[in-house]
């Protein structure tokens, strides 16, 4: 698999004695859906941590694009095309909507302090081009209506779409996220998924972890599934689900 | 990719919705309420004699120096305990300055705003690197590294401090009380300016997002030490102007002025004030300035009374000190966005409380 877009190697990662991912491996392949599954406390977070960079990786290597991610912060991460979103969606609750979606292209700003004092003609220039493009972007989901609310004051299900613009208004390679639909009502499913299925249609690369396994079965072309930080299978959902260790360990503790 | 299949949705379709909505509050920019109480406030000071102006002048440095380290404290999120120590460096620049051929006005105003931010630099590289505590710690060594360097460069010559030679623009002198308010509200003014652009640009919304979650922020694409060393060298840069402005007033410099009790005071202020707005320090160096003024009317409209009258004189400085920390206790327990914070509520519940009275009938 020498075209792999993200592929994670017996990844280790242990809090004091606890190894909450204990070599754990997968391969994304440029535009494909992936799908991690695992009951509470499986070390799914975890695992998506390991490859933004949140935590150090006691053994394994994380690579994209057959670069080695190791040693690079999250930012640097970031700026390569691995953008995530938060399981909690109260993360960045202070935010206006427009506010918080512009940061999504954050790594790709030019960040001058210098010039937003003197408010420098080109500084004002990008931030206005951008507002525009953000504009733009809420519009096509039809959000422009609630562009100015601030993100505390809306249903828990519109702020995890609109995380999810966020990460995909820095047109990442690789989007990771983290239990998209948990705290989401029904109707907020099928919408986050038109948007999903939109994004891998445009190729982009996108590893899903989540509790609906309906969803990520509809959603996913593969599956992991995890269970005390250990890898219990990859493969097809239906295959993977047909399992009688995966049913016992997963769909047993739903 | 997105933008391309944004493009074919209506061009402007934010148009509507970016429009604020009335009688909202509009985060960026002052308002027309505030540019009002500026114009009557600096025509009060000048309209009144030298006192008036230099209370007004001392409201003015303080408030500098208070804005400034709100950008730390109130957006990046970090405590540091050096403000005093970082405003000497500025005065002690100035002070040495003004009697060489470098003193022309404003180059020392200058050469301090530099020396503040490379002294920012130098203590911030160490005290940011690491999470959590070390940055007041190196500003409080910083703190007492400056009062003792300044004890031992002031000497038994200079015991009372360095005099500063008057700043003057050829026969025009500027020390006068009422240039130097000018020059102070302009410097204010400017920094305001300043600040305002970078909070309400991408940098504002990326201290904001390390505040609420460093973290995650880092995820967002945010290099951490780089941006709180910014805001750290930034705000001592201009805190050392506020050293620098305060020299000139006072005429003198000496270490004894800028105390750690000076660093913590100012800290208190800023939070007094209100953090997450420009007004809210503003606001909090008028506190300072004012409110031992005020203890010292207090202890004139007691002239009747001679024993309340004395005890209120030798005991101002304590009552200061305690009123400072009674307004402290009161902001962390009930208003968390200070006096500013508490001001706009409550012109909020009055705007809406006339909106409700004006519009009962035919809302849509
Ligand atoms: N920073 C941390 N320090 C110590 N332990 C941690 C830390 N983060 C996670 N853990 C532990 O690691 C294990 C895996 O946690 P993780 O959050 O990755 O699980 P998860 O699969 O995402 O669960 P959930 O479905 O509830 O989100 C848990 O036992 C958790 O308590
Ligand atoms: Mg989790």
């Amino acid at each position: 698999m020498s075209e792999a877009r993200l592929d994670v190697a017996g990844v280790v990662v242990a809090f004091g004695g606890l190894k909450a991912v204990d070599d754990v491996s997968f391969v994304v392949a440029p535009g494909e859906t992936f799908g991690i599954i695992g009951p509470n406390g499986a070390g799914k977070t975890t695992l998506l941590n390991a490859v933004s960079g949140l935590v150090p990786l006691q053994q394994g290597t994380v690579r994209l694009d057959g670069a080695e991610l190791h040693g690079l912060r999250p930012d640097q991460r970031t700026a390569r095309g691995v953008s995530r979103t938060f399981q909690a969606a109260e993360v960045f609750n202070e935010f206006r909507v427009r506010d918080y979606v512009s940061l999504g292209r954050l790594s790709g700003q030019r960040q001058s302090v210098v010039g937003a004092a003197l408010r420098l003609p080109g500084i004002i220039r990008a931030e206005r081009a951008e507002r525009a493009d953000v504009e733009r972007l809420l519009a096509t989901y039809g959000l422009s209506h609630i562009a100015d609310e601030v993100l505390r004051e809306l249903p828990y299900g519109v702020r995890k779409l609109v995380d999810i613009l966020r990460a995909l208004f820095g047109r990442p390679l690789v989007l990771l996220l983290d239990e998209p639909t948990s705290g989401t009502a029904t109707s907020d499913r099928v919408a986050l998924r038109e948007v999903l299925q939109q994004a891998g249609q445009d190729g982009l690369t996108t590893v899903v972890v989540d509790h609906d396994v309906q969803f990520v079965s509809d959603l996913c072309d593969r599956l992991l599934v995890v269970d005390f930080g250990q890898e219990l299978g990859t493969g097809a959902p239906a295959e993977v689900l047909a399992r009688a260790d995966v049913r016992a360990a997963y769909v047993g503790a739903e | 990719m997105l933008d391309s299949q944004a493009t074919t949705s209506r061009a402007d379709g934010g148009g509507d919705a970016s429009e604020p909505r009335g009688w909202r509050m509009v985060p960026s920019g002052p308002g027309l309420g505030t540019l009002v109480f500026v114009a009557i406030a600096m025509a009060t000071v000048l309209a009144g004699g030298p006192y008036a102006l230099y209370t007004g002048t001392l409201i003015c440095i303080y408030a500098i120096v208070t804005v400034s380290q709100e950008w730390i404290l109130g957006r990046a999120g970090l405590v540091s305990l050096g403000s005093a120590a970082i405003m000497a460096i500025g005065a002690y620049t100035t002070a040495r300055l003004s009697e060489t051929s470098w003193g022309l006005f404003p180059v020392p105003l200058l050469v301090s705003f530099v020396f503040g931010g490379i002294v920012g630099l130098l203590i911030g590289v160490p005290g940011l690197r690491f999470k959590g505590l070390y940055l007041m710690l190196t500003t409080l060594a910083l703190q007492f590294i400056v009062m003792f360097a300044g004890q031992k460069y002031q000497g038994v010559e200079h015991e009372a401090g360095f005099l500063v030679t008057p700043p003057t623009w050829g026969s025009l002198p500027l020390n006068t009380p009422k240039a130097l308010f000018i020059i102070t509200a302009v410097v204010l003014g400017l920094v305001l300016f300043a600040l305002s652009g970078i909070y309400r640009g991408v940098p504002g919304r990326v201290w904001n997002a390390m505040r609420q979650d460093e973290a995650a922020a880092s995820v967002l694409g945010a290099h951490l030490v780089r941006w709180k060393l910014a805001a750290f060298i930034g705000s001592s840069a201009i805190t050392a102007v506020g050293g620098s402005l305060y020299a000139y007033q006072a005429g003198q410099v000496s270490y004894n002025s800028f105390s750690l009790e000076l660093s913590l005071t100012l800290l208190v202020m800023v939070f007094i004030g209100g953090l997450g707005t420009l007004a809210g320090p503003v606001i909090g160096a008028a506190v300072i300035v004012l409110l031992p003024i005020l203890l010292d009317d207090l202890a004139d409209a007691f002239a009747g009374l001679p024993d309340v009258a004395n005890w209120l004189f030798i005991n101002q400085a304590t009552l200061a000190n305690g009123l400072y920390g009674l307004l402290l206790l009161l902001v962390l327990l009930f208003e968390r966005d200070g006096i500013f914070g508490l001001g706009r509520r409550l012109g909020r519940g009055a705007l809406g409380m006339g909106r409700r009275l004006t519009t009962t009938r035919g809302e849509n």
